[in-house]
């Protein structure tokens, strides 16, 4: 997982020859699937993997999973085209050095056949793939719920990345949607869609818990989906996530705000000198939907202190995660 | 190394390196210390030499630190932070560093561990928020938190210092000094104060989830009680995020299988430190009591520390009559 380079050509060779066949981004899913793609099935999965390698020293992983259901209206589509050049910006800015990102998507649980399709970290054009195979589903429940705690499970309970692991820097988890996740993980639908055993449900706020102490997590709630600009549905992720849940008035800068806000806490530069960046490169109105999305996060960021520490004691961690 | 080696090794020294090193100095230093000390070799060198040396040792140990060799600066831009090199306590998961006298810098040794250095940090945060100040004394205090990536390595960890105090030992310490378990009457003090700890805490909605010998520290002579390493902490009933491996069988099922626990869950763990602290010497109404806290079923077990406490003095009252200052001390074990 997590090898390979990327390769703009190729993807620019593939997104060209979409255009000359006129297949749709999500050809997988127009050309009338409707189960999950082998490779975004999140059943019986382990964990997905973002690994070190020669190649990728520095692994940080970034996680975009993204509502497809009906209320997001054109946003998955949109989203499709925008997400690919994700990791082409990270590098370009130089924000990250080895940024390994996986996509997937959130449906509802309750009523769609592809509630959780969960891709595989990847630095190359693979990503491009995963994204091609996800279902769209159109439907969902009509009660401001999608399954965004089952997601949160698979990211909490089925992911493993070296970021964390081997230098404690959390990976990025960016959920982009427009309703509220339901109160409880239910035991039965992880048995069900993803194969973990669980004896009780698992409250929301355990779980947000649990996933944020490996992801650094975000709720992006677009303009042009059915409930933007829903007070009570920003309110109930700002009273799960604080701050880390941003409006996002223009969805032609998504791209740009998860950059942004991986190279804040990268440290690997600050909003005013981002948004400078942006506007450098023609996107002066990206640069207005970012800073506006982006303000608070930057707000109160401490920077980390730099410098070394005593050398550890050498005592083993006698520590078990539940 | 005898007495008399170590006075010619400090009074001939011109230069701290000669008597410390470079490697482990602050182990060098206290190796000496305790050969010189007035209180232990006096008797070995009642000439005054040795006393003598101690002082020049002292000295020598000051232009150590002076020099910087055996310390690391840790200027957070708002503070600067010089703490010995070599961790003065090791938990679980982090490393103390002393700064001065009454701070402790601490750092997990691994940084997949931060969310549990965050975790302790937001719970003791709480607590002064939102519990009754005049119980923060059974509580560490939060000085300062921050994070910090090394130069070297890119690995960013989560630092918290936390205000201490002197002469603290844990639980684990006092029943070592009394391999036969700790009288009755004493644990009894040092349990009256946990619970107060706990009913401060649950009042707060935290449950502290690790209530274990080494994290229950007394004060012999003030019969104080601090609860320290809330890393594990349950915020508003939110499970247990990790055990300790050592103490896996002390965990009450809600916590090993991930539910919610609640202040019966501390109580438990509160209960069977009482037990294995007194080896099993309690009078019979005693082991009943703490018996009535350890039920399998949270719902079974007590739920309110404050009321607990109250049943309890009633016990000790019945068993003991009213109650009396016990002076308590700890043998040192290597005095034997």
């Amino acid at each position: 997982m997590g090898s390979g380079a990327w390769s703009t050509d190729v993807y620019r060779a593939a997104s060209a020859y979409r255009k000359a066949t006129g297949a749709s981004a999500f050809a997988y899913s127009d050309g009338g699937a409707r189960t999950v793609h082998p490779t975004l099935d999140p059943g019986g999965v382990a964990a997905r993997e973002s690994r070190d390698s020669t190649e990728h020293p520095q692994s940080l992983a970034v996680a975009v999973l993204f509502d497809v259901t009906g209320s997001m209206g054109g946003v998955p589509r949109t989203l499709q085209q925008k997400l690919p050049q994700l990791l082409g910006l990270l590098l370009r800015k130089g924000y990250v050095t080895d940024p390994q990102i996986l996509f997937g998507a959130i449906g509802d649980a309750t009523c769609d056949r592809v509630p959780l399709q969960i891709g595989q970290f990847e630095s190359d054009n693979r990503m491009d793939d995963h994204l091609g195979n996800i279902v769209l589903e159109g439907g969902g429940g009509g009660q401001m719920m999608e399954s965004y705690e089952l997601a949160m499970y698979f990211m909490a309970r089925h992911t493993s990345i070296d970021c964390h692991q081997r230098r404690g820097k959390r990976g990025y988890l960016f959920v982009i949607g427009d309703e509220m996740a339901y109160p409880k993980v239910k035991a039965r639908e992880v048995r069900k869609i993803i194969g973990d055993d669980l004896d009780e449900d698992v409250p929301l706020r355990a779980i947000v818990d649990e996933v944020r102490r490996r992801w650094d997590t975000y709720y992006l709630m677009p303009a042009g989906s059915h409930y933007a600009g829903n007070r009570r549905i920003l309110d109930f992720w700002r009273d799960l996530l604080g701050q880390n849940a941003v409006e996002l008035d223009d969805l032609d800068a998504v791209c740009e705000t998860i950059a942004t806000t991986v190279a804040l806490g990268e440290e690997a530069c600050d909003l005013d000198t981002a948004l400078a960046d942006l506007r450098d490169v023609g996107a002066g109105d990206a640069a207005t939907t970012v800073s506006r999305a982006l303000a608070r996060i930057g707000a109160d960021r401490s920077p980390a202190v730099r410098g070394t520490l005593p050398a550890a004691s050498g005592h083993a961690d006698q520590v078990t995660r539940l | 190394m005898t007495v008399t080696d170590a006075i010619t090794l400090v009074m001939t020294a011109r230069h701290p390196t000669e008597v410390f090193g470079t490697d482990q100095a602050t182990r060098r230093y206290h190796q000496l210390a305790r050969l010189l000390h007035p209180d232990t070799a006096g008797a070995a060198a009642p000439d005054r030499r040795a006393t003598a040396a101690f002082l020049q040792l002292t000295e020598l140990w000051r232009r150590h630190l002076a020099d910087g060799r055996d310390t690391v600066t840790i200027d957070t831009g708002r503070y600067r932070y010089v703490v010995d090199r070599t961790a003065r306590y090791t938990g679980d998961l982090a490393d103390l560093y002393r700064h001065g006298d009454d701070r402790l810098v601490k750092v997990p040794r691994d940084p997949a561990n931060n969310d549990l250095i965050a975790r302790e940090a937001t719970a003791l945060a709480r607590l002064a928020e939102r519990g009754d100040a005049r119980y923060l004394p059974y509580v560490p205090r939060v000085v300062d938190e921050f994070r910090h990536r090394d130069t070297g390595t890119g690995a960013v960890r989560q630092v918290t210092v936390l205000g201490t105090a002197a002469g603290l030992r844990s639980l684990a310490e006092v029943r070592r000094a009394y391999p036969d378990g700790v009288d009755a009457r004493d644990a009894a003090w040092m349990w009256r104060r946990l619970l107060v700890a706990l009913g401060f805490a649950h009042r707060a909605g935290l449950v502290h989830g690790a209530v274990l010998p080494d994290h229950v520290l007394i004060e012999p002579d003030q019969h104080g009680v601090v609860l320290v390493d809330w890393c594990y902490a349950s915020i508003d009933a939110t499970p247990v995020p990790a055990l300790v491996p050592a103490y896996a069988d002390w965990y009450p099922d809600e916590i090993r299988r991930r539910r919610s626990p609640g202040p019966g869950t501390d109580l438990a763990m509160a209960a069977r430190c009482l037990d294995w602290l007194t080896g099993g010497r309690a009078p019979e109404p005693m082991r009943r009591f703490t018996a009535g806290c350890q039920l399998a079923a949270l719902r079974q077990r007590p739920d309110d520390a404050w009321r607990l406490l109250a049943e309890f003095d009633d016990l000790l009252e019945r068993l003991y009559g009213r109650r009396r200052f016990r002076p308590f001390t700890i043998p040192d074990p290597n005095h034997r």
